[in-house]
């Protein structure tokens, strides 16, 4: 029986404002996982693999727990996950994600943007891009999203915004805010993820959504 | 007007019209208006159209009317003579009147069935022509998008081939030697047609959906960058036709706004080059303008361009209208429009003069024209490390 949680010295975001910014890029790069889906050859993917990002190439998507080991998410808005949506496809791809996965980046791309059925669901995407997007507007993406991706601070208050809106007491975030930081500066996880039993008023669906922020902590344990 | 218009039995032409005023009406044929009743319709006419109830009636010139309804529909005959419901004086002092047929009601009422089994079968004909035609639009529309659709795919694959033959030459650059130059420039021009397709894609997709306008990311645009990636888009265009960019814009300026803005600026850069007289060392000026006491940025493109009427100034922006000058060049009137319709939803606005400078080439006047990009102040933002 250790300090009960009321009485444990609390961490703040704020402290970890340098994080992102001290990220080794050429680190990042290496260890950012990219899931790619899209039913056809992507002409990018080579200039890009080539680029040292870290591209895994799936044809479809038909269960969203393959999502949950990737950061940045490049998805096709047609022609994928018509198993799932026969209508959105691949925009209803990107919404899940979103909805299961909200830290995770996820950029949409298309050859036809100004498709009606596909353009009102474009904004749930982190950024989307055209088919015939060029080199730097690929990299520009990419490089975009994993700089958000990697600031923590940026990605704990979208985090605390979803824990609110979820009912979750202010008290349980501050201390989850505490056990994220720690987890952070300390490289271990397990400081964060493993704390499930000290909070009851955290639903099973909201551990599960910040259990995926193990790919985020991740990122800052030494290679 | 438009009353009489509707009224006049001559609208009923979709049914087929006896061409003999002495033939007897058959297979449900209708029967011409006499001439006379051609010239004279007129307000008591009118009247009587509109009021005349259903059954036999007289219209004020003598002739029977006959109206009858059937599933909604009311169909009126007239110019007719029936027995009992026609005025004989009247109407047989008229010689043209001579050989048209008496007929009875009992006749009318067997024509009518049948009259109502012909527009039946038109109706559906016309059903069936309008399907067709809807059918086949479908279709093209269909093809249009499916062909726009397959495009930027293909256009992927222009960009990825490009790089993979970059990344060779470069490779054997040394072993090459001048050749190389020469490749890379060959394949900096695909490079530059395949950024023109895209460009012209974008515009297009903004033209059909509106709201990608705003839905494009909002993120700081370097002015003077964008401006250059413009012209070396259009940089085999500027050396053919000997026109020269003199771009007066801080390194500094940024704009922060959609994405989108970018088409503007493409647009207009676009249009001076393509209207610039050719091989005359012509120059287009850019430059920006901010001010503080009405809170507007202003971006001005200048050059010589065709004459634009001063009533033309405001319809140069409409969908398809282009200027009467401005038709001897290629393009289709799309442009201007896009660009104004982007820069409304970015708050921001396009507008054109012509200043009284102006020479002749080939038969030609050129005017000086001027294009102004005017921005909400806010939007404007100075990179501090770079002021």
């Amino acid at each position: 029986m250790g300090v009960p949680i009321l009485f444990r010295p609390l961490k703040e975001i704020s402290e970890l404002n340098q994080h992102g910014a001290l990220m080794d890029k050429a680190k990042l790069k290496k260890d950012i996982e990219i899931l790619l889906i899209d039913d056809k050859d992507v002409p990018f993917l080579e200039f890009l693999t080539r680029n040292d990002y870290h591209i895994k190439h799936h044809n479809d998507l038909t269960d969203f727990n393959l999502v949950k080991s990737f950061d940045i998410i490049l998805c096709d808005v047609q022609g994928v996950g018509t198993s799932l949506s026969p209508t959105l496809q691949g925009a209803h791809i990107v919404k899940e994600i979103k909805k299961l996965y909200p830290f995770k980046q996820v950029i949409a791309f298309t050859a036809n943007p100004s498709d009606p059925d596909i353009v009102p669901h474009l904004h749930t995407a982190d950024k989307f891009l055209s088919k015939d997007a060029n080199e730097d507007e690929w990299i520009d993406a990419l490089d975009n999203c994993i700089q958000k991706y990697s600031n923590p601070v940026k990605q704990w208050k979208e985090i605390r915004k979803m824990l609110l809106d979820c009912d979750v007491s202010t008290k349980s975030v501050a201390h989850l805010e505490s056990n994220f930081v720690k987890a952070i500066q300390s490289k271990n996880q397990d400081l964060f993820l493993n704390t499930q039993n000290d909070y009851p008023d955290i639903s099973k669906h909201v551990w599960e959504i910040l259990g995926g922020l193990a790919t985020l902590i991740k990122l800052f344990a030494p290679s | 007007m438009s009353e009489k218009k509707s009224l006049n039995p001559q609208n009923f032409s979709l049914l087929p019209v006896s061409k003999k005023s002495e033939e007897v009406p058959e297979d449900g044929l209708l029967h011409p208006l006499p001439g006379f009743c051609k010239n004279k319709f007129n307000e008591k006419c009118i009247k009587h159209y509109r009021e005349c109830p259903e059954g036999p009636s007289t219209c004020p010139y003598g002739f029977s009317t006959v109206v009858f309804k059937s599933e909604g529909r009311t169909i009126k005959w007239t110019g007719l003579k029936v027995k009992g419901h026609y005025n004989k004086v009247d109407v047989d002092k008229r010689k043209s009147t001579h050989g048209l047929p008496k007929l009875t009601l009992e006749k009318i009422q067997e024509y009518k069935d049948k009259t109502l089994e012909v527009i039946k079968r038109l109706n559906s004909s016309f059903d069936e022509k309008i399907d067709h035609a809807n059918k086949k639009l479908e279709f093209i529309q269909k093809h249009t998008i499916n062909s726009f659709h397959e495009i930027r795919p293909l256009n992927a694959e222009v960009k990825a081939a490009i790089l993979r033959i970059k990344s060779t030459l470069g490779a054997h650059k040394s072993t090459l030697d001048r050749d190389y130059d020469t490749a890379k420039r060959q394949l900096d021009a695909v490079s530059n047609s395949s950024d023109l397709i895209s460009i012209r894609m974008k515009l297009r997709d903004f033209l059909i959906n509106p709201l990608l306008v705003t839905q494009s990311e909002k993120k700081r645009i370097d002015i003077k960058n964008e401006i250059y990636s413009i012209i070396n888009m259009y940089k085999s265009h500027l050396k053919r036709d000997q026109v020269q960019v003199n771009v007066t814009i801080p390194n500094s300026s940024q704009l922060k706004t959609n994405e989108s803005f970018k088409i503007i600026l493409y647009v207009l850069l676009e249009n001076a080059i393509k209207y610039s007289p050719s091989g005359l060392g012509q120059e287009i000026d850019i430059s920006e303008e901010k001010n503080d006491q009405t809170g507007k940025y202003e971006i001005k493109i200048s050059s010589m361009g065709p004459k634009i009427h001063p009533e033309e100034m405001d319809k140069i922006f409409n969908a398809f209208e282009r200027g009467v000058e401005a038709s001897k060049y290629d393009g289709n009137g799309v442009g201007l429009y896009a660009a104004q319709r982007i820069a409304s939803q970015l708050e921001s606005e396009i507008s054109a003069t012509q200043a009284g400078n102006s020479f002749e080439f080939d038969s030609e006047t050129f005017y000086s024209t001027t294009f102004f990009i005017t921005c909400p102040y806010t939007t404007y933002r100075f990179n501090k490390y770079t002021k």
